[in-house]
């Protein structure tokens, strides 16, 4: 087995490193948005009552953005555990969703790293890869793309946030950096809103959330997403835009 | 119970979630086209709704008008428009920054 001089792990063949430093690649761009949103957690963390080390080991422990957020917001509302914890389950409950999307994919994977790679599952890290399964059938490919994006995501959010803790100190609240949740998610969202189902599932929720914010601890955005999916799926798709998946990244970025 | 403790338990909780479709379809079978359709249909619902939430409320209230709705709506145009990430995060981030910075 040749191996090139790049390789540190001569374990790693030629074409699985090159696969998953695609995928690294891929993620690259998103790095500097995670670590604002680890730096926008962490000024998030200094204000609560919750402490620097559990708040740096959340992220370690959920890698779940939204989720961990809406749980210091329910520890500073001195809410009950079981409420708090629910509250981060039912708004990573989307992820089970996420993960049924690369079930297909994920199936002709080994038992070992369907385990890994599920650790590193998130929105973000989903779309991209769904955008590789579809143009790259290849699953020993796939795998080490997959595993490219979600070591660079995971580990950039990862640290960005124990970084973010570390240093909220220095980053005023009035800065507002939470902005950056919605931003991030609206970058990789708009892009797969391409047909009409999608916009009609999108519009929906966005209506359900508005209506239904009174709805018990954290469920508005389960509700709000199962009701846009639901809405979605009964409008019929049109036929012109066969087969609709959305762009590839590098359609995406020379666009 | 210490907010450690509870991230650890949701921590676990998570993982099971993100672990759950993987498991259950896993085989070889094929997803038939209607769950095909409404797999497709989660990034748009589930992120949107995680977006409208973030912007359009506020501990459960509805935001007044803010740098937030600006900004949202500045990079969800240029996001339509260009379909590129890196722009939407970069302009809809300083869009955010100069607002706030004007006192918005």
């Amino acid at each position: 087995m040749t191996v090139t001089r790049e390789i540190s792990r001569p374990i790693v063949a030629p074409m699985q490193w090159q696969q998953y430093r695609a995928g690294a690649r891929t993620a690259l761009p998103l790095v500097p948005a995670s670590v604002v949103f680890g730096l926008a957690f962490g000024a998030v963390i200094y204000t609560s009552t919750v402490d620097p080390v559990a708040g740096a080991l959340s992220s370690v422990f959920m890698f779940a953005g939204a989720g961990q957020l809406a749980m210091v917001d329910q520890i500073d509302a001195g809410s009950p555990a079981v409420l708090v914890i629910m509250t981060g389950l039912v708004i990573s409950a989307r992820y089970a969703l996420f993960s049924a999307s690369l079930a297909p994919t994920m199936a002709r994977f080994p038992r070992r790293w369907r385990l890994g790679l599920a650790f590193m599952l998130s929105d973000i890290v989903s779309v991209l890869c769904l955008r590789r399964t579809k143009i790259d059938p290849d699953p020993v490919r796939q795998r080490w793309y997959f595993l490219g994006v979600g070591t660079m995501f995971a580990g950039f959010n990862i640290s960005g946030t124990v970084a973010g803790v570390a240093l909220g100190s220095v980053l005023p609240a009035s800065w507002q950096m939470q902005f950056v949740v919605p931003l991030i998610l609206i970058a990789v969202v708009v892009p797969v809103i391409r047909d009409v189902p999608a916009v009609v599932a999108a519009l929906v929720a966005l209506t359900v959330v508005l209506v239904g914010r009174d709805l018990p601890s954290g469920s508005t955005i389960i509700v709000a997403a199962l009701a846009g999916i639901a809405a979605g799926y009964l409008v019929p798709e049109s036929k012109r835009k066969e087969p609709h998946g959305p762009p590839t990244l590098d359609e995406a970025s020379q666009a | 119970m210490t907010p450690l403790v509870m991230f650890a338990i949701a921590g676990v909780g998570v993982y099971l979630i993100r672990l759950s479709g993987i498991v259950l379809l896993a085989g070889d079978r094929e997803l038939p086209d209607g769950a095909a359709k409404a797999l497709r249909l989660v990034a748009p619902a589930a992120v949107t709704a995680v977006v409208a939430s973030a912007v359009l409320l506020d501990h459960g209230d509805i935001r007044g008008f803010s740098a937030w709705h600006l900004a949202a709506a500045i990079a969800i145009a240029l996001a339509v428009w260009k379909q590129h990430m890196v722009l939407t995060i970069g302009v809809g981030g300083a869009v955010f920054a100069a607002l706030l910075f004007a006192g918005l």
